[in-house]
Formats: C-alpha cells, sequence, structure tokens
C-alpha cells in the first residue's frame, strides 16, 4: 500500500504532463472558487470533456486537483468581501468577514488556509485507508438518521442567538419557512409559488446568502458617514501562529470529524457539515466565550474550513468504495471515470490501484500545496481591503449580481438576492443574529424531507425514530443538548445558593 | 468638392449596407447558424439529461460550426427551461434539451405544450429496470408475492416527486395490481444507499447508472420495462413477458419552438441526426447503457410519440394526484 502511494506520488511529481495538470488545477480552482457564482461543480463540469482524450491519470489530477481546491478557495471571498466564493464557504463569512474588518484580514486567511489543509490532508488519508468502514457507516444511515442529524443541528439556534434567544428563533423559523418554498420534494404540492415558474424549485441558499450578507453590508456601508477610511497596512500573513493553533486545536479535530462523517453521507454534502460543525462548535464553547461569535472568533472559521475541506474528501468515499455518487460533484466525476471506460466502486481498487493511488496522490499535494501557493496569493487579495469602498462598494455589488446569477441563470434570483439584501440590512440594523436565517435554509430541507421520507418508509409509523440505534441515540443527544443549559443553569444557581448560605 | 464627393459615396454605401442588412434578414434560415446556440437544460449539471445534452452538443458544434452553451436552469423537472426558453426570442438560437416534456404537460406544471414547442429530434429511449438488494428478493414473482402479503408497506425508491420515476412505480402498481409505496428519494445517491444499506425494498433505475453496483454484485435486476430482452441480459424478464403494459422511460430529445423558421428546425434535424449516426455518440452510447433501445426519433415522429405521451400521462396523472 505504501509503495503504491509512493509510485503515486512519483507518478503526479516526476511526469511533466501530470505536473502541469497540478498546477492548472491549482490555477483553476483557485481563482474560480474565489469568484462568486463558480463553484467547483461548475468548473469540474466544464473540464470534463476537456480531459476526454487525456491519460486517465491526467485527467483525474485535473479534475480532483480542482475538486480539492475549490472546497478552500471560496473562503478567500467570503473573508474579505462577506460573498461566499462557493456554497461550502457560508458558514466562513459568519467570523472571517469580522475578523478582517477588524484589521486582521491576513490572520483570518491564514487559519482559512490552515485548517482547510488540515481538514483536506485528513480527509485524505481516511479516504484512503478506511474507506471501505466508512462506507459501511454511510449505508447504516437513512431518512430517520438524517432527520435526527439535522434536528440536533437546529438545537444550536439556542446558542447562536447569544442574549437574543427569541431573535434566533424568529431567524431560524424564517429561515426554515423559506426552505419550505417551491415544488414539494415529496408530493410535488406547490407552496409559496404565486403561479411563479421561476419559483417551482424553490429558493438557493446562495441568492439568499449573498443578499443577506454581502448586499446588506454594501447597503449598510454606504448609509454609514463617509469618514475617511483608516488604511491597514503592515499586515502580517501568518498562517500559523502558535497561540492561535493552541486556541483552535480542539475546533479543529472535533470539525475534521464532523466533516469526514457528515461528507460520507451521500446527498447532504460540505456546505451542511460546515452548518453542523460550526453548530457544535459554539454549543461546546465556554459560556462567556459564545457571545464572540459572529463577530470575529477564529475558531468559527476553523470549525467551517476544516469541516468543509474535510467533507469534500468525505464524498468521495462512497463514489470511491461503492460507486454511491454522495454529490453533484462526485456525480460528475461517476461520469468522468465512464467516460475514461472505469466503473468506480469496490472493483475498481482491485483492478485500478496505480490510477487510486494517483489519484489520492494528488489530493494529499493539492491540499498541500495549498500551504505554499495562498500565502502571494493572500498577500494580493488582502489589498483589496485597503481599496477605498466607493470603489469596493459597487465591486462587491457586481460581483453580486454575477455570483447569483451564475449559479442557475436565471434573473429571478437576482430579484431573490436584493429582496433578501433589504431584509438584511433591516434586520441588522435591529441586531438579529443572521446566521440562524442560514442554519434554517440549510438544515430545512434535510429536516423536513427526511423526517416526512421516513414516515412514509414506515407506513406513518412515527417508531421509526426510536427503534432505530442510531436515531434514538442522535435524538437523545439532541434533546439533552437542547435542555443541558437550563439544567446547568439551576444547578448552577443551586450552588450559588448553598455557597452563599 | 472632394469631400462632397467622399460624403456622397458614403451615403451611398450607407444605403447599399442597409439593403444588405434587409435581404440577409431574409435569408436568415439560409445562413443558420450564425452565432452561438444556446440549449437550455431544466437539470443539474452532472444528470442524465445534462450529460446527455453535452454529449450531444459537444459533436453539434463542429458540424454547425458554432458554439453551443449548455445552460442549465434547474427546477420542476424542466419547467423552468422551457418557460426561459418561450420568453426567448424564436430564432432558433435557443433550444430545449428535456426529458420529461410530456410528463410536465400533462402535469400541468408545465404551460407550454405542443402549440408553443416543436420536438426536433429523439435522441434515447432509456431503459428502466426493477432494482434489488439480490438477498432479499430472488425474482420478480418474489417480488409481487411479498407486496401482496404485506400491501403498502413495500417501498420503492426514484429520484423527485411527480418524475418519469414517480409515475413508472404508480404503473407498475397498476398493472401488477399491487400497493406498492413510492419513496421520493434526494438523488441518485441516496437512492442507491438506500437498496444497499437495506433501507429501500426496491428502486426504479435505469442501465447505466446502476451498471457499477451490479457489477460487484450489490443489485440486481428482477424485471426490465421493455418489450422483449435484452441482449446483454438474457435471462432478465420483461414487464410485457408478465402481462404487463409498461415499457416508459426517460425519452431525451431536443425541442424548439413553434413558430422557429421551419427550415432551421430542418437544419437542425439533419444535423442531429448526422451526431446520432457519429461513432463518437454510438460510443458514448454504449458506456452508458443506452444503446438498449433505439433512440433515434426525427422530428415528426416524436412529435406524434409526444402527443401520445401526453394523453397517457395526462390520465395517469390525474390518477396519480386525485390520491
Amino acid at each position: 500500500m505504501l509503495d503504491y502511494l509512493i509510485s503515486g506520488l512519483l507518478n503526479v511529481v516526476t511526469d511533466p504532463i501530470n505536473l502541469i495538470m497540478l498546477i492548472a488545477a491549482i490555477f483553476i480552482g483557485y481563482l474560480g472558487g474565489a469568484i462568486p457564482g463558480v463553484s467547483g461543480t461548475m468548473l469540474v463540469v466544464i473540464m470534463v470533456p476537456v480531459t476526454y482524450s487525456f491519460e486517465p491519470d491526467s485527467a483525474f489530477i485535473l479534475l480532483t486537483g480542482i475538486y480539492a481546491i475549490t472546497a478552500f478557495s471560496g473562503a478567500i471571498s467570503a473573508i474579505l468581501l462577506r460573498t461566499p466564493g462557493t456554497p461550502e464557504a457560508v458558514v466562513t463569512t459568519f467570523d472571517g468577514y469580522p475578523m478582517a474588518q477588524k484589521g486582521q484580514p491576513g490572520r483570518a486567511l491564514g487559519i482559512a488556509i490552515f485548517c482547510s489543509v488540515v481538514g483536506g490532508v485528513i480527509g485524505t488519508l481516511c479516504l484512503m485507508l478506511i474507506s471501505p468502514a466508512l462506507a459501511n457507516v454511510a449505508l447504516s444511515f437513512s431518512a430517520p438518521e438524517y432527520f435526527a442529524l439535522a434536528v440536533m443541528g437546529l438545537t444550536v439556534v439556542a446558542s447562536l442567538s447569544g442574549k437574543a434567544l427569541a431573535k434566533g428563533l424568529i431567524g431560524v423559523l424564517i429561515g426554515l419557512m423559506i426552505s419550505t418554498i417551491g415544488m414539494d420534494p415529496l408530493t410535488g404540492t406547490l407552496r409559496y409559488t404565486f403561479g411563479s415558474s421561476a419559483l417551482l424549485s424553490g429558493i438557493d441558499l446562495i441568492p439568499v446568502i449573498i443578499g443577506l450578507f454581502a448586499l446588506s453590508e454594501f447597503l449598510k456601508k454606504t448609509t454609514e458617514s463617509h469618514a475617511v477610511q483608516e488604511v491597514i497596512s503592515n499586515v502580517k500573513t501568518k498562517l500559523f501562529e502558535i497561540e492561535i493553533f493552541k486556541k483552535i486545536k480542539g475546533t479543529m479535530a472535533r470539525s475534521t470529524i464532523i466533516g469526514i462523517f457528515v461528507g460520507i453521507l451521500p446527498g447532504i454534502g460540505a456546505t451542511t457539515a460546515s452548518m453542523l460543525s460550526y453548530s457544535e462548535t459554539v454549543r461546546w464553547s465556554k459560556e462567556k466565550e459564545k457571545d464572540s461569535y459572529g463577530k470575529g472568533n477564529p475558531k468559527g472559521i476553523a470549525a467551517s474550513e476544516t469541516a468543509n475541506n474535510a467533507a469534500a474528501m468525505g464524498t468521495l468515499v462512497p463514489l470511491l468504495s461503492l460507486g454511491i455518487p454522495g454529490g453533484a460533484t462526485a456525480a460528475v466525476l461517476l461520469g468522468a471515470f465512464v467516460l475514461h471506460g472505469m466503473q468506480p466502486g469496490p472493483t475498481l481498487f482491485s483492478t485500478e490501484p496505480e490510477l487510486m493511488y494517483t489519484i489520492f496522490a494528488a489530493l494529499l499535494i493539492a491540499n498541500l500545496v495549498m500551504l505554499i501557493v495562498s500565502k502571494p496569493f493572500i498577500k494580493i487579495f488582502q489589498k483589496i481591503v485597503n481599496v477605498p469602498y466607493s470603489i469596493l462598494g459597487p465591486l462587491i455589488v457586481v460581483f453580486c449580481v454575477i455570483g447569483t446569477y451564475t449559479v442557475r441563470n436565471s434573473y429571478v434570483d437576482i430579484l431573490i438576492m436584493v429582496v433578501f439584501g433589504i431584509i438584511g440590512f433591516i434586520l441588522e440594523k435591529y441586531r438579529f443574529p443572521l446566521a440562524t436565517i442560514i442554519l434554517g435554509v440549510v438544515l430545512g430541507p434535510l429536516t423536513e424531507s427526511q423526517f416526512r421520507r421516513a414516515v412514509e418508509m414506515s407506513s406513518g409509523d412515527f417508531s421509526i425514530f426510536f427503534t432505530r440505534p442510531i436515531s434514538l441515540t442522535l435524538l437523545i443527544i439532541s434533546a439533552l443538548m437542547l435542555f443541558f443549559p437550563l439544567i446547568s443553569g439551576l444547578f448552577k444557581k443551586r450552588k450559588n445558593q448553598e455557597q452563599e448560605g | 468638392m472632394k469631400f462632397k464627393i467622399g460624403l456622397v459615396l458614403l451615403s451611398v454605401m450607407m444605403l447599399l449596407a442597409g439593403c444588405g442588412g434587409n435581404s440577409e434578414e431574409g435569408n436568415a434560415a439560409n445562413n443558420y447558424p450564425e452565432r452561438n446556440i444556446e440549449v437550455l437544460v431544466g437539470h443539474g449539471a452532472g444528470g442524465g439529461t445534462d450529460l446527455f445534452a453535452r454529449a450531444v452538443t459537444s459533436e453539434l458544434e463542429d458540424i454547425l460550426g458554432v458554439n453551443i452553451n449548455v445552460v442549465n436552469q434547474e427546477g420542476g423537472a424542466g419547467v423552468v427551461a422551457a418557460q426561459n426558453a418561450y420568453n426567448a426570442p424564436s430564432d432558433g438560437y435557443t433550444l430545449v434539451g428535456d426529458a420529461a416534456f410530456p410528463l410536465t404537460v400533462a402535469a400541468g406544471t408545465n404551460q407550454h405544450g405542443l402549440d408553443d414547442f416543436t420536438p426536433i429530434a429523439r435522441f434515447q429511449s432509456d431503459t428502466y429496470a426493477l432494482w434489488v438488494d439480490p438477498d432479499k428478493y430472488s425474482s420478480i414473482e418474489d417480488f409481487i408475492q411479498a407486496a401482496e402479503d404485506n400491501p403498502g408497506e413495500i417501498t420503492v425508491g426514484g429520484t423527485g416527486s411527480m418524475g418519469m420515476d414517480e409515475f413508472t412505480v404508480f404503473l407498475l402498481g397498476q398493472e401488477a395490481e399491487v400497493d406498492l409505496s413510492f419513496i421520493a428519494m434526494e438523488g441518485a445517491g441516496d437512492m442507491h444507499a438506500g437498496v444497499i444499506g437495506g433501507h429501500l425494498d426496491a428502486m426504479v433505475e435505469e442501465f447505466g447508472p446502476a451498471k457499477a453496483l451490479y457489477d460487484d454484485g450489490s443489485v440486481e435486476p428482477l424485471v426490465v420495462f421493455s418489450e422483449e430482452r435484452l441482449d446483454e441480459f438474457p435471462d432478465l424478464p420483461t414487464t410485457v413477458e408478465n402481462g404487463w403494459d409498461l415499457t416508459d422511460g426517460n425519452e431525451r430529445g431536443f425541442y424548439i419552438k413553434s413558430d422557429a423558421d421551419p427550415e432551421i428546425i430542418s437544419v437542425l434535424e439533419e444535423a442531429m441526426k448526422e451526431v446520432y449516426d457519429s461513432e463518437e455518440y454510438k460510443a458514448y452510447e454504449e458506456e452508458n447503457y443506452l444503446h438498449l433501445r433505439e433512440g433515434w426519433m426525427d422530428s415528426e415522429e416524436f412529435t406524434q410519440r409526444t402527443e401520445e405521451l401526453i394523453e397517457r400521462y395526462t390520465e395517469v396523472a390525474d390518477e396519480l394526484q386525485g390520491n
């Protein structure tokens, strides 16, 4: 096995064509991911026909390399412009942008890169070493377990909303309501479409995010006083700072596990993984620290970026070990395998070991190379923060519009984005935690459709959630987590009283 | 003086150029296509219909000599793309690649039927089979027996709701006179995992996407939805053998607005036939198990076929929605 990996590494590095492919993948992945609206899936779809005439190893180095890099590169615009470049980077905006605004864009990007690399590398190692075992875990999950997982994520709303619990609850309910718009995923009933065919497929996550975060920020900044902006100079980009690492190492470990685990579940994906990881990070923080989330806490960036890269690798587990496409990009990669006359699945490891290990090597290198190539990229990118807002602001709006349009090539989405921009502007004025809305929008479809799917599977019997061990365990954990703050609060009070007495 | 002559010459040239423009416009169909064509696909990147559209257009580009851009406009099983194509000018530069056109018209979600769109050509008539975990059921009789013993409890997965998968499962239940429970899954990934993981009793799926799982023995087809047995699976019984009139599948093809110039339609039809007969397309077909049934239909045949399908599915949709 080790010799396979070494020959795989050599195959990537020593073959000039393969090396060029890797460099091309890094370049395309970096730029594409940083541009809002261009997702990793889209880039891979565009590149598949190009690779038709290539040797399989070169083709897959290019495709999987782009895939690995875009799992990170969306964070760049998320941190600097509050506009996530890819859906996976949505959660990175929560803490990345505030940190950049505090004058530490270099540090925020540094944390994002370091965590992406760690998440990506460990994810790749898991993919390489324990794929079959992980795939079996994924198979034991079905609708009831997915539902329980989503519930667990939703219960975090209490901690996400800080002191404004009522506002947080309103936020998450708005998010859940938004997720019901469109054609009902199970019966095809139309909900809140008002006869418009543009709303049939519901409201996409991207216009909501870009509106709520990027456009509303633009509105806010333009209404603020036009004092000359303080120029942030002398920003040191540090990829590794020991005191930051000490703070976030626990978060990184937990987020890697959550990322890989959620990533291997077919149809869930890296965006949900980073949302769940963020929720858990907030939940596991000390009470007094909880308020600092959404205001530039390095753990927030670490949670999102570690988990989404780990999940991106995790998504490849069911593809390579079972032949099941776990997500949209995995489906495209499956098509690429077929195009090159191969069928992903358990047999591929025995029939094409060289190719498999070349892919693993390429993923490892692509993830590690981020550490090296990112520094010059960051140096250029962080200058964006010093551009006067009178120039940067309109540019961001242009990006908002392009980024929204390209997701589904829909003009209506631009309109939706603008509406959410105004909503976000108003809500932020009244200090609503916007992250709770995103929590609802991301987890809403999962919660609803998996709940109903589970009940359909059991012919209407609700006990299906409590008779399956994994689902039961997850639900008990979420119940405990929901009530733990209340109970522990009671205990603390009593203790205090006792001490006083 | 020279200046005035120049001015006169200039106006003559402008007049001529104007005439030229006019005469050219009159012959728009003759010169078609002169610029890039857009193909709107109402399904996500990487899915069966998207890959089909991309496979065809990459060959079509060479034949027509222009760029053809596949634009994914997801939503309502192709309804959003059809609506947008309808709103575009009828100049032949916006086409629709679809698999569920008759179905969405029948279900009423697509307002623009054959009055508004003309089928250009059909490329694929994809074949469904009913797939199960071989440890659970060994034959179609076995499966039907189980469904008779446990009415409403045997679950069959398919992707999406009110789409071809749900219609197929509904029709199977009707023809076989059993009560099957259709479970609308998110996508192919969680559907396949559902069958292998034992959470679903069966799934309806085409041969291409199920091939990897079949090769390693984790799923088996019980019955193929076709008239005749397949050469590749000579032991696999068909629905028609069982006395079930059910051979439907996704029929993938291209559509154009009905008021487009008929000459443009025939240019496209001819070019598409050339693609269909090309070696590259044949190779793609075979790799993806799309060659099991003859796919090609020209505009006239496909229009007639679409008419029949709309009629058939309207009845089914009424019954399904009445439930």
